[in-house]
């Protein structure tokens, strides 16, 4: 009875595997999801067989995301997947092999294994549905979600070791090399902040801001004069006509024909973005992150096609001519 | 349940045989297959260029890719977008900001052109800690119709900036 117990625990604990593997993998994703910050050491390079084995270790590959620990639990996880799907393929053809070449007494051991292994598995499957019936948060694995700090609380880049794209106790960043342009100068503070703040490279979003507006951040589209006239009655009437539909601002947050505004929740704001909200540079690097930072992550990291999502909207199709300036001033970024 | 085990007990085995080799051939396989070499995302989020993938320095890749945006956005426009101009104005020396200025005031309404630049063609000329010229050939398109072009990058170090001082397009 003991053995038997015993048996069923060791097939109970390689089915969990597999089950735990299957609540995980939405983790999975996450775990690959943000970018990295551009204050990070090179991220060690892995080829032939070295890239396999990649994949499980546990060593850290980025210094600054502050994610580590989950990236490498879910490390973990994958292992254990692969490591549970082995062990149960190993004991059901075991208990077949017992089972067709063991003679009578074989042929018990089979069927007592192959039935160990079935109880293991309704005893797991059971007490999930029963963890999920109860609250669904309990079969859940969550990432620790790095604390999200504003520029000023943070240390001196020295401090910590940065060289270069270190966000400063006064909000300056340090560029730690040839800056971009004056235009993007007065904003990089804020890049910083909500790229930070949203999981993205400031890199990305700051040729986001470039493509989209030049860093202009009354910019509109359609049509031209391509600057929305602040000057225009009190309160404001901007020189914008509903009818058309525009991109406004610094990250160029569409409104559509026929509407005022644009709803603020893909864009992590509970009311709707007017004209004058998204002409205040703040208010449009936080939406335009907000949002950017979702189609990163949707499209797991894949800039291009993250760009392709921003310009044209999910699935887009943009010019591929429009695509290549984005990466364009993407490469620039990181090489100043 | 076992009855069926027992009847086609050959069948199962030779097909256990088959599913164990089987496995084994596409383990072997993928072992030894050639895997491409793979580093990070970052590497798969930059542009293929050949010169990005040379041993030059940063600041040279940075100056190359700076001449190759500028020219796109210079020979980028129409009356109803020319956000390459203006991206050209912001990163332009006093004197070709109102270059660029001019050509914006003078734009007819029907202009649209496009620009774009063979990146393997950029070249690297004059280098100084102060000034450098990049070089390269592209594509102009205007109302359909292709041209060859050869645009030459004057930039200039102001303080901590490099400036566009002077883009030429030779036909």
């Amino acid at each position: 009875m003991n053995r038997r117990l015993g048996r069923i625990s060791v097939l109970a604990f390689l089915v969990g595997q597999i089950l735990l593997g299957q609540v995980s993998l939405a983790q999975v994703s996450l775990a690959q999801g943000p970018l990295k910050p551009t204050n990070s050491t090179a991220p060690p390079t892995y080829s032939g067989v070295d890239s396999s084995i990649a994949q499980y270790l546990c060593a850290p590959d980025n210094l600054s995301t502050g994610a580590v620990l989950y990236e490498c639990i879910s490390k973990v996880y994958r292992f254990g997947i692969a490591f549970g799907a082995i062990a149960l393929v190993f004991f059901v053809v075991l208990a077949g092999y017992f089972y067709m070449v063991g003679g009578e007494t074989g042929k018990e051991k089979g069927k007592s294994i192959f039935k160990s292994a079935l109880t293991g598995m309704a005893i797991i499957l059971s007490s999930y549905v029963l963890l999920n019936f109860i609250n669904p948060d309990l079969v859940k694995i969550k990432p620790i979600q790095p604390p999200i700090f504003s520029a000023a609380d943070l240390p001196k880049c020295e401090d910590v070791g940065f060289q270069s794209g270190c966000v400063l106790p006064n909000g300056q960043v340090h560029g730690g090399g040839v800056a971009g342009s004056a235009a993007e100068a007065q904003y990089k503070p804020l890049i910083a902040k909500y790229a930070q703040a949203k999981g993205l490279e400031y890199c990305a979003l700051s040729a986001l801001i470039q493509k989209e507006s030049t860093f202009i951040y009354n910019n509109v589209s359609n049509p031209p004069p391509d600057r929305v006239n602040t000057s225009i009655g009190s309160p404001p009437s901007y020189n914008v006509t509903f009818s058309s539909g525009h991109g406004i601002g610094l990250t160029q947050v569409y409104i559509y024909p026929g509407n005022s505004s644009r709803p603020g929740g893909e864009f992590g704001f509970s009311k709707p973005l007017t004209v004058q909200d998204l002409i205040n540079p703040e208010t449009s690097i936080s939406a335009g992150a907000h949002f950017f930072g979702t189609l990163v992550r949707e499209r797991r990291n894949n800039l291009r096609q993250a760009y392709d999502d921003y310009q044209a909207g999910r699935g887009g199709n943009s010019d591929p001519a429009t695509l290549d300036k984005y990466m364009d001033m993407y490469a620039a970024c990181k090489r100043r | 349940m076992f009855e069926f085990f027992e009847q086609h007990k050959k069948l199962i085995l030779a097909l256990a045989i088959a599913v164990v080799l089987g496995m084994t051939a596409i383990l072997i396989f993928l072992t030894v297959r050639q895997q491409p070499a793979t580093n990070n995302t970052e590497t798969v989020n930059e542009p293929a260029y050949s010169f990005l993938q040379e041993d030059i320095s940063q600041q040279d890749q940075y100056l190359m890719l700076l001449g190759k945006i500028v020219t796109e956005g210079y020979g980028t426009y129409s009356k109803s977008d020319y956000r390459g101009l203006l991206d050209v104005q912001n990163q332009a020396t006093e004197q070709f900001k109102a270059t660029v200025q001019q050509q914006i005031n003078t734009m007819p309404a029907t202009k649209n052109v496009s620009t774009v630049v063979d990146a393997e063609t950029i070249k690297l000329e004059n280098t100084s800690s102060s000034s450098a010229t990049v070089r390269m050939r592209g594509i102009s398109t205007e109302a359909g119709k292709q041209q060859s072009i050869t645009s030459t990058v004057n930039l200039v170090k102001e303080g901590e900036y490099w400036l566009v001082d002077n883009i030429t397009f030779a036909k």
